[in-house]
């Protein structure tokens, strides 16, 4: 559904991950997202003015604690990190591995906005563009 | 593009087509690939008012200057790559096989991460070639295309036999 929808003309001067992320933004309305590599460094950053620095750091630093807290707690493969704030605001990490590099898709999400979807395309996107 | 080097054509082929994909994949202004002493054997992309040949010499002498940095703080190894954050360019250089290095230029607006993953990835791939390039650099006759060993030994054989004929009807 959403690859017909958003197959549309390359967005000028973007990287192939920085358009999957510009169009979940936009079908979502998503405040902002960030792909980041383990090691905390960012990939892409839609919008492009957000401080993608910080954020890879953070969300990197997150993956680390769930790490840690599935290695101490003996659970399975983390899938998903959110954290809510006071208003209802979300920032959800999502894990991928694609081609033996993890990487973190974290978004910030308004109140009342589903992700799951989204996100889940986004991943199939970032694999494909991956491929290209 | 090429320097000096002999290489097989096959071999600068894939080394081609591999900074050809780090380049589109990263979107970097210019890619090199030069060898530790800083001769240019490959690269992709321009940039403005650039000279890739010097690039490639400054970046190894970069390389070898940090090499004692490493040993200095007790590193075995020299440093695998470098990173030079600039105002408008940045550049990235990194190890490939030890002696090789591979040398991307980018824009500031070019995330970091996205350089150092695929940088990552064409260094992966360019290792084995290296150590091919190295074996071939090693047997200096292998080297020569075979035909030129054949193409040689038909001329002086020419050339031979038509001084030999001079010589008998002298």
């Amino acid at each position: 559904m959403y690859n017909q929808q958003h197959k549309a003309a390359p967005l000028l001067g973007m990287t192939s991950f920085e358009e999957v992320l510009h169009r979940m933004n936009e079908l979502g309305r998503f405040k902002a997202s960030v792909l980041a590599s383990n090691d905390g460094l960012p990939i892409a950053t839609a919008p492009s003015v957000y401080d993608a620095d910080t954020a890879a750091a953070i969300v990197a630093l997150l993956q680390r604690v769930s790490k840690e807290a599935r290695d101490q707690l003996d659970m399975a493969e983390v899938d998903e990190v959110t954290i809510f704030d006071r208003d209802r605001i979300r920032l959800v990490c999502r894990y991928m591995v694609v081609d033996e590099e993890k990487l973190i898709l974290a978004v910030m999400v308004p109140p009342n906005r589903y992700h799951r979807r989204l996100t889940n395309w986004a991943m199939r996107e970032i694999q494909a563009a991956w491929q290209q | 593009m090429t320097s000096g080097l002999v290489l097989p054509a096959d071999l600068m082929d894939e080394i081609d087509r591999i900074l050809a994909h780090l380049q589109h994949k990263t979107q970097a202004g210019c890619v090199l690939l030069a060898d530790i002493s800083g001769q240019l054997i490959s690269k992709q992309g321009q940039m403005r008012d650039v000279d890739p040949v010097i690039l490639a010499a400054l970046t190894a002498g970069n390389m070898a200057a940090t090499a004692e940095i490493a040993r200095q703080i007790n590193e075995k190894t020299p440093f695998k790559l470098l990173f030079h954050e600039g105002e408008r360019q940045n550049i990235y250089l990194s190890n490939v096989g030890g002696s090789f290095l591979l040398v991307v230029a980018f824009n500031v607006t070019v995330q970091i991460g996205l350089v150092r993953l695929f940088t990552r990835q064409a260094v992966k791939q360019l290792v084995p070639l290296a150590e091919e390039f190295e074996a071939l650099q090693a047997q200096p006759g292998e080297a020569i295309d075979a035909d030129f060993g054949d193409a040689l030994a038909i001329e002086m054989e020419s050339a031979f036999s038509d001084w030999e004929a001079t010589q008998r009807l002298n």
